[in-house]
């Protein structure tokens, strides 16, 4: 069954905005990917932590106190949801998202100085190394960010909002150039 | 380094706020750097030797110093003289003629910055001033803006502290000028209003009644007499309130603290503020996943809170109504489908899920059977009905839940806090799973038989899937799908969710599959003049005025469980018989037009809003029945069914007969429902 990205016919590829000397931004949809919630039961913080630890190949990323988005690009969404629900069985909910979240790479010397345009959250390495994760709002919407290089971040967005956080997006990168691959 | 300086302060005494009276700094500003004098003849007030110094340097540039009052030498002005502007002061012994007035409360060291770091300033008796806390050797506060009070100590900081340190051998040399105050925080004889915070015209009399009511700590005090809360954030008044509000506590300053310094220490104007969010970007737009198929359809779009809701679907020469009402038809005639996407989807999980859901709602689902579903109503604490949708149940420990679109993030919240707040001891997790799932309803006597089309290995009967049956499915050769067998339309109706990436191609699939009954697409319009004929509330009836007994859904109250507004509810006035509640209403005049917003009045009353009996929240054309229907909220309304009443459209300039009926317009007896 082909998964159809919202931002399919949106996010078109090509080199955009200034066009001098080397794109600031790479730009580009995570799609496929499944994501998947996870919410530690009552009592089971540890032990989800732990079994999500173990559980490799995926990336697991924070999201709120005691909950997490497990990501992969090699699990098909349902096939994640299942085996996340089989192991976290009693410990942790399960809620498949894969379908209701958008993810984006952002990559490239500007892409911190594009996300400071709409997050307050401080993205100095000290402050936001590689690897944690933050909920936080651009452009009135919703967003869910990661840091995963010096120079690299990964978000997503809730589908409906997609669309719009691209359009917004887009025209703040202009001025770095950006090219959407 | 911080260095920015200290700021004065002014003084609380009446009429410290007319036009002439001004802090001494500023004055001396005038003076000193733009040779305007401030008046002709200038008393000084002060507690301190900076009040001096202002007086001095007016004498230099030949501005005429009337009087010098110092609190260290007993003198006070009680009362400022005057209007519109200071015509003299009043001291308790003399009144003294002069049209300005320079005071001086005082230095406070402008720690704000520090204080963003989280740490609280400490106070400093000896300049009566709270100073910067130590935050670390990688933050430190310098000169005056560290309480330093001499040009001397500030030059000397900045040697040891500033970018040439080492580089500069020796202290600049400079002449110095003593320092003292005395702490002096109000003057309790004055007449007139002695102002604290000048822009929220909190004055010296507000504190001690906070305190006296119980509102003593600092952050209640702040808020209770709006002290520090314009748009200068307390940076002028704050100190004053503060030290007259632990005096009247008898607490020290240093006990009673300062509420929290918080950005912006600068005003921002809103046109920085404004940013790239205009035009287009003013709010971000909501999609459905349906909205590709929609626009295949030729869908006239509505914009719903951010979504973008498919509204109806015209063929050529239609206008709405007749492209609704032809919707509507084929649906009730054989089958129709509709995007339902935008209504919220809350996934509710855990051990203690059941218990959860029996006190968000009114009515009981702890005791609803997995793979099925039951429409369930949320009151407000306050008793009245705060949303509406059906509740499902998937497994033992996983319910998923459907709020209307208008309350999505609104239920969510609600969810959050009573979890929260409430019951922190159940175990049972929540998340938005709103945007995961395309939904649509596929509505008519051929529902079944269309969906039947693109199901895997499953006969849809009575038996596999009855009214009200909630479970999951596999469709077109393999994808995971959700169905429900729910009716907002009253006809023999389902909703089919499906991950969102494929509900363009599910909606296609099901329009092919429905081609040989004469499927047609129906948006919001449709499905409006549907739910009016069926007596189904929505938003016009869920309007925040209604108990469950004014929806004619009082039976759903559970007498068996504690739910959010049980209490409130038995309240005498929301358990009236005379309330308001829901009827049908159908114009005498069968080619009457009737409108929403119409007051009821008896049949024989002269049009007036002081006889009114009700009015008219929802209203349709019904293609079934040719004639426009409503839905009314009267006065014992369930005892007046077949009444007349007459309608008084005050806005329009309209009154005409009606008929009070059933709400339930269209096929009373559900038997489409159970076709």
């Amino acid at each position: 069954m082909l998964r159809i990205s919202p931002l399919a016919n949106v996010a078109v590829q090509g080199r955009f905005g200034v066009d001098r000397g080397a794109p600031g931004l790479l730009l580009s949809v995570l799609h496929p990917l499944s994501i998947v919630m996870v919410i530690a039961r009552k009592g089971k913080a540890k032990a989800t932590k732990d079994r999500l630890a173990a559980f490799k190949g995926v990336d697991v990323l924070w999201a709120g106190l005691d909950q997490y988005f497990v990501q992969s690009f090699v699990h098909a969404e349902n096939a994640l949801y299942m085996e996340l629900k089989r192991k976290l069985a009693g410990i942790s909910s399960v809620s498949d998202q894969s379908h209701g979240r958008v993810a984006l790479r952002i990559a490239g010397s500007k892409s911190r100085a594009l996300l400071a345009k709409g997050t307050p959250v401080d993205l100095h390495t000290n402050e936001f190394p590689i690897g944690k994760s933050a909920l936080t709002q651009m452009a009135h919407v919703g967003v869910h960010l990661t840091r995963t290089g010096a120079d690299e971040f990964t978000l997503s967005v809730f589908r409906g909002f997609s669309e719009s956080f691209w359009a917004w997006l887009i025209s703040q990168a202009g001025e770095f150039g950006y090219q959407v691959s | 380094m911080l260095a920015a300086g200290a700021e004065e302060r002014p003084l609380v005494f009446g009429g410290n706020d007319l036009p002439g009276v001004m802090l001494a700094s500023a004055m001396r500003h005038y003076a000193n750097r733009y040779a305007a004098a401030a008046g002709k003849s200038i008393t000084v007030f002060t507690n301190n030797d900076s009040g001096l110094r202002t007086a001095r340097d007016f004498k230099v540039h030949g501005v005429h110093v009337e009087a010098i009052v110092d609190v260290r030498g007993e003198g006070r002005i009680l009362d400022v003289k005057g209007g519109k502007r200071v015509t003299g002061i009043n001291t308790g012994h003399h009144v003294i003629p002069c049209d300005a007035v320079a005071m001086s409360g005082g230095w406070s060291p402008i720690v704000n910055l520090m204080c963003h770091k989280g740490a609280k300033p400490i106070w400093n008796e000896s300049i009566a001033a709270f100073v910067p806390p130590d935050v670390g050797a990688q933050f430190m506060a310098a000169g005056s803006a560290a309480g330093r009070m001499l040009l001397s100590e500030c030059l000397a900081d900045g040697v040891r502290l500033g970018t040439m340190k080492g580089k500069i051998p020796a202290t600049p040399k400079c002449r110095d000028e003593a320092f003292a105050i005395m702490p002096f925080w109000w003057v309790k004889e004055s007449i007139g209003k002695a102002f604290i915070d000048y822009q929220n015209d909190a004055t010296a009399k507000d504190l001690p009644l906070a305190a006296r009511e119980g509102y003593g700590h600092v952050e209640l005090a702040k808020r209770y007499t709006t002290t520090g809360m314009a748009t200068d954030q307390g940076k002028l008044g704050n100190v004053n309130a503060i030290a007259i509000l632990a005096e009247v506590s008898g607490k020290s300053i240093a006990q009673m603290g300062t509420t929290t310094f918080r950005p912006f220490y600068t005003p921002v104007s809103f046109g920085a503020f404004a940013g790239p969010f205009t035009g287009y970007h003013f709010q971000p737009t909501r999609k459905t996943p349906l909205h590709d198929w929609a626009i295949e359809q030729g869908a006239v779009f509505v914009e719903t809170g951010l979504w973008m809701r498919s509204s109806w679907f015209p063929k050529a020469g239609e206008d709405w109504l007749a492209s609704a009402s032809r919707e509507v038809k084929a649906t009730r005639a054989a089958v129709g489908i509709c995007d339902v996407s935008t209504l919220g989807k809350i996934d509710i999980q855990g051990r203690d899920a059941g218990i959860f859901l029996d006190k968000l709602y009114c009515n009981t689902f702890s005791t609803l059977a997995v793979g099925k579903a039951r429409y369930g109503l949320m009151l407000r604490e306050d008793g009245i009905v705060f949303d509406d949708g059906t509740t499902s149940r998937l497994a033992e420990d996983h319910y998923i839940m459907t709020t209307t679109t208008a309350n999505a993030a609104r239920v969510m919240s609600h969810i959050e806090f009573c979890h929260q707040a409430l019951w922190p001891e159940l175990d049972v997790q929540y998340v938005s799973v709103t945007e995961q799932w395309a939904q649509m309803a596929v509505a008519g006597p051929m529902a079944r038989a269309t969906l039947q089309k693109i199901i895997d290995g499953l006969t849809l009967n009575d038996d596999t899937a009855p009214y009200l049956a909630a479970k999951e499915i596999s469709i077109l050769g393999g994808m995971t799908a959700r169905l429900f067998r729910i009716s907002f339309s009253g006809e023999h109706a389902y909703e089919l969710a499906v991950p969102a990436d494929y509900g363009n191609m599910v909606a296609r699939a099901l329009m092919q599959a429905g081609s040989e009954f004469g499927i047609v697409p129906y948006g919001v319009e449709a499905l409006s003049m549907m739910r009016i004929e069926k007596g189904h509330v929505a938003g016009g009836e869920l309007n925040g005025t209604t108990t469950a007994g004014d929806l004619g859904l009082g039976k759903m109250m559970s007498v068996k469980k504690d739910y959010i507004g049980r209490m409130m509810a038995t309240r005498e006035g929301l358990v009236d018989p005379a309330r308001q509640c829901v009827v049908g209403i159908k114009p005498v005049d069968r080619s009457e037009k009737i409108r929403s917003g119409g007051h009821l009045l008896n049949r024989n009353d002269a049009p007036s809003m002081a006889v009114d009996q009700g009015y008219i929240c929802s209203v349709a054309w019904s293609p079934m029945l040719n004639m426009w229907l409503g839905l009314a909220l009267l006065s014992n309304g369930q005892a007046r069914h077949g009444e007349i009443v007459k309608v008084f459209d005050g806005l329009r300039g309209h009154h005409y007969l009606a008929e009070i009926c059933n709400p339930i317009h269209f096929d009373p007896e559900s038997r489409r429902l159970h076709a």
